[in-house]
Order: C-alpha cells, then structure tokens, then sequence
C-alpha cells in the first residue's frame, strides 16, 4: 500500500489482457449399465446425471472447468468423450447385456490420457483428473490389467481413481481394482443424486484452487449429505 | 540513478474474502558495484496459498536474494561474477534463512513456503533466477518482450515448485543475458495469465508495452506516486475479475523516453 496524493497522479492507461483458455478439471465417469441395473436403479443414475449437470451449471467457473466424459458398459460404450459442463446433455441411460468392467477402465483411461495429451499440445492447465467407477456387480470380462493400470496411474498422481459400489456389487473385486490409498465406497440405497452433488461441489472446489491449495473434499460418508458407508 | 522504477503487491479477492494476507513479496533496489555503476536488484516472491506463514516466507526470500547481491557488489564482485553455483549458493543461503525463522518461531519450513524470481542487471551482463511459477519478460532488442523461463508448474494448475522443496535448488533456472538488459518485468502466477500466451508460450507484448511507456515519461528513481498509480491499475475490475490471486509486479527501465 503506498500513500496517496491528491494531486497530479500518473495513471497507467489499460493494459491489453491476455484470453487464455480455462484450466480444466476433467472427470471420467465408468457407469455400470448391465441388466442388473434395470428399473429403479438406472432411473435413479439418470435422475443423478441431470443432478450433477444442474448443480455444474449453476457455478459459473464450474460450468467453464470442469470436463465430463461417460464410458458405460455394458456393452463398453463411450457415450460422451470429454466436454465443459455447459455442453454437457446428461444422456438416457438404459440397462442392458453383461458387466465387461475391465475393457470398460481401459477405454476410459485411454480416452483420460488422450484428453491431458490434448490439453498438453494446445497450452490449456488442467487439474488432477477423477476417474469414477460405478457399478452395481462384479466384471464379466478379465479385470485384472485395468487394475494393474489404476493402480500404477493412481501411484503416480495421473487421477483420483473411486470405486462405488452398489448393493449387489461384488466388493471383493473392487477392492482389488480400487487403488490400495482409497478404499471402495457402498452407495447408501440408490443415493445416486446425492453422490452426483457430492461429485459437483468436490469438483467445484478443485476447479477454483489455487496453484498448492490444499483442496479438503466433503466427507462422502460421514459428512452432511453423506451417501456411502464404508466396505 | 539510470534506473526507472514502478513496483506493487495487491492481495487476491479470495484472499480478502478469507481474511487472508497478501502473500506476494516484491523488493526492487538500485545498488552500485566496484567501478561506481547502478545494479538494479528486482526479486518477487509468492508465498504457498496451503502455508500458514507464507507471507513472512516471502518477505524473507527477497531480503535474504538482496543482502546476496550486497554483499556480493560490498565485496568487490559484479553482476558478471554471478554464475549458475553462486546463485545455488544464494538459494542454499536462502533455504537457511527460512530454517532458522521456521526453528525461532516453532513452524516447519514448508509454513514459509515461497516461490522465487531474481533478476540482477548490472552494466554489461543480466542475471535471472527462478524457482517456481511467475515471470520474468525482458525486451530484447530483436525478439520484443519475451519471458526469460517459463513459469516452474508440475502438471496440474494447482502445482508449483518452491524454494525449500527438495530438489528445488538443482531445478532452479538459471540464465545469465550478456549485454544490458533496459527493460524488466518480474510478475507473479496472479498476473501470469494475463500477460502470458499459454499456447505458444510468449509474452503477450501490448501487456507491457503501454506500462513501459507510461514508466519512462517519469523521473529517473521510483515514486510514491506512481507506485500508487499501479495500485490502481492492479486493483482494477478488468483484472481482478481475471484473477483473484495476489498481484506483484516490478517494472524496470533505463531505456530513454521514446519522444
């Protein structure tokens, strides 16, 4: 702070300020779209997905950050490769086939690391990256490679890897899968509107860090609005 | 005096909304070395948003570059004495001096976490160092305004790298210009990305071509002033509603007024 005077203060004209691109906060959402989850539980994932893109848009940084994409399976699809949250549709998901959860991280991953490849070339910073899996049984396919993967790219900070299980799940596997730091996580009923507003406030708050902050995210089970208990 | 000088630090809007102080630390002196010539001193730091003492961690970074550079000109040395290991030594004296304040004041040095940006320019040759994010632009006669490094980042937005991490010492930049620098800007990561195209990673000239200009129809020395006028201009919408991050720029010349 300097002294002010009252009296023939030069001022600086205006600077011109650069435009550059938003520092994106990307989250890859592996959803489980196998029979099992037909009725209740699919209507309840739709209904989280257009949760989770309503809270997003109503945060004005949020919605220019953060980076959707989908993989569901099964059959592995890639419903969504990676866009802002304003231009996200949340889609129509309907359950169907088998549990390939396996190719399913694959894809996902895959897609994940084109996107920071992408980010690289044109110069855009970019946040740790989240990759959630949600899923309501156990893989129907080879599991075991996508899981050495996570937990290589989960060691050397490339994501945040979250497994959330449903009732049903086959937890044991998931554990396995899950990166050996963070535990899989038992969704509370069909609380998926709760867990999508956790997702978008979390993301919220890391989209709007500082360079260092320390981001300390809602606590899913515990916390208000909990909706996982632990496995 | 052949140094024209405008410097200010303002604090972040989140800063203010969180009863946060500001963060950033500047020092800008003008010393002489042996044969009686200005060596200008310009050091910005910026003090870690998660420390809890970053903001004394800052200011101990600049004071501790300078009393380098004065001891080093009180002792019969210049700028072109001034390599890569002698400002090793600088970081390594200033990594002590955190430690000691961290010992006195029963904190840990990563409570005074800062980032650190030093340009020294004497009469023939420049030096820059730096560790962490932030900037240092010179007009170079031929290229225009162009950042000497580009700012330290790990991967993501949120990462940077500071004095006291391990390591930072070997991965400091380090580069030494050999002619006489006329125009300096040392900036921190709040105002980066305003004045910094990420894409091709340059300057973004018009940034600093109208400050300069402004600077040089002034006084030789530094102003109360004018160092009021960049208060202003910091704390203008247009750029805190880009950036609500501590604000520190140092702008130095010796070029003549151009009309």
């Amino acid at each position: 702070m300097h002294e002010q005077q009252p009296f023939q203060q030069p001022t600086f004209a205006d600077p011109s300020l650069v435009e550059n691109p938003e520092p994106r906060c990307p989250v890859m959402m592996l959803l489980d779209t196998s029979g099992s989850m037909q009725g209740e539980p699919i209507r309840e994932l739709n209904d989280g997905l257009q949760t989770f893109k309503d809270s997003l848009m109503a945060d004005t940084l949020a919605v220019k950050r953060v980076e959707v994409a989908l993989v569901t399976f099964g059959p592995v699809q890639a419903v969504q490769d990676f866009v802002t949250a304003d231009l996200f549709v949340p889609p129509v998901l309907t359950a169907q086939a088998d549990t390939p959860m396996g190719a399913a991280i694959m894809q996902g991953l895959d897609l994940l690391r084109a996107r920071k490849d992408q980010y690289k070339s044109s110069g855009v910073a970019y946040y740790r990256p989240w990759v959630f899996l949600i899923t309501d049984g156990g893989p129907t396919d080879s599991w075991q490679e996508a899981a050495r993967h996570v937990h290589e790219e989960e060691a050397r900070k490339a994501f945040m890897f979250f497994a959330v299980g449903v009732e049903g799940a086959n937890f044991e596997i998931l554990k396995h899968i899950a990166p050996p730091t963070r535990e899989p996580l038992k969704l509370k009923g069909l609380a998926f509107r709760s867990l999508f507003q956790w997702l978008s406030t979390s993301l919220k708050a890391v989209s709007q860090s500082q360079v260092d902050d320390k981001v300390t995210l809602p606590d899913p089970v515990a916390g208000p609005g909990g909706w996982a208990t632990t496995t | 005096m052949t140094w024209r000088i405008v410097r200010s630090s303002r604090t972040g809007t989140s800063h203010m909304a969180n009863g946060v102080p500001c963060q950033d630390s500047h020092l800008a002196r003008v010393l002489r070395d042996r044969a009686g010539h200005d060596v200008l001193v310009a050091v910005v730091s910026d003090g870690a948003g998660s420390a809890s003492h970053s903001h004394v961690g800052s200011r101990l970074v600049c004071e501790a570059v300078v009393a380098r550079v004065e001891h080093l000109l009180a002792s019969g040395g210049d700028v072109t004495d001034i390599d890569r290991s002698e400002a090793q030594r600088w970081l390594a004296a200033v990594v002590e001096t955190l430690a000691v304040h961290a010992e006195l004041h029963e904190l840990v040095p990563r409570d005074l976490a800062s980032t650190c940006l030093a340009c020294v320019a004497g009469p023939a040759g420049t030096i820059c160092l730096q560790v962490g994010d932030g900037a240092i632009v010179v007009d170079d006669p031929s290229a225009g305004f162009a950042p000497v490094f580009w700012p330290q980042r790990g991967e993501y937005a949120n990462s940077t790298v500071f004095v006291c991490d391990p390591g930072a010492l070997d991965t400091a930049e380090f580069t030494v210009l050999d002619r006489a620098v006329d125009r300096i800007a040392v900036l921190s990561d709040g105002l980066q990305m305003l004045a910094l195209h990420y894409a091709t990673r340059t300057a973004h000239p018009p940034f600093f071509a109208g400050l300069f200009a402004t600077l040089e129809l002034q006084p030789s020395g530094e102003s109360n002033d004018l160092n009021c006028a960049l208060d202003d201009l910091l704390d203008r919408k247009a750029i805190t509603d880009r950036t609500d991050d501590d604000r520190t720029l140092i702008l130095a010349s010796r070029r003549s007024p151009s009309r």
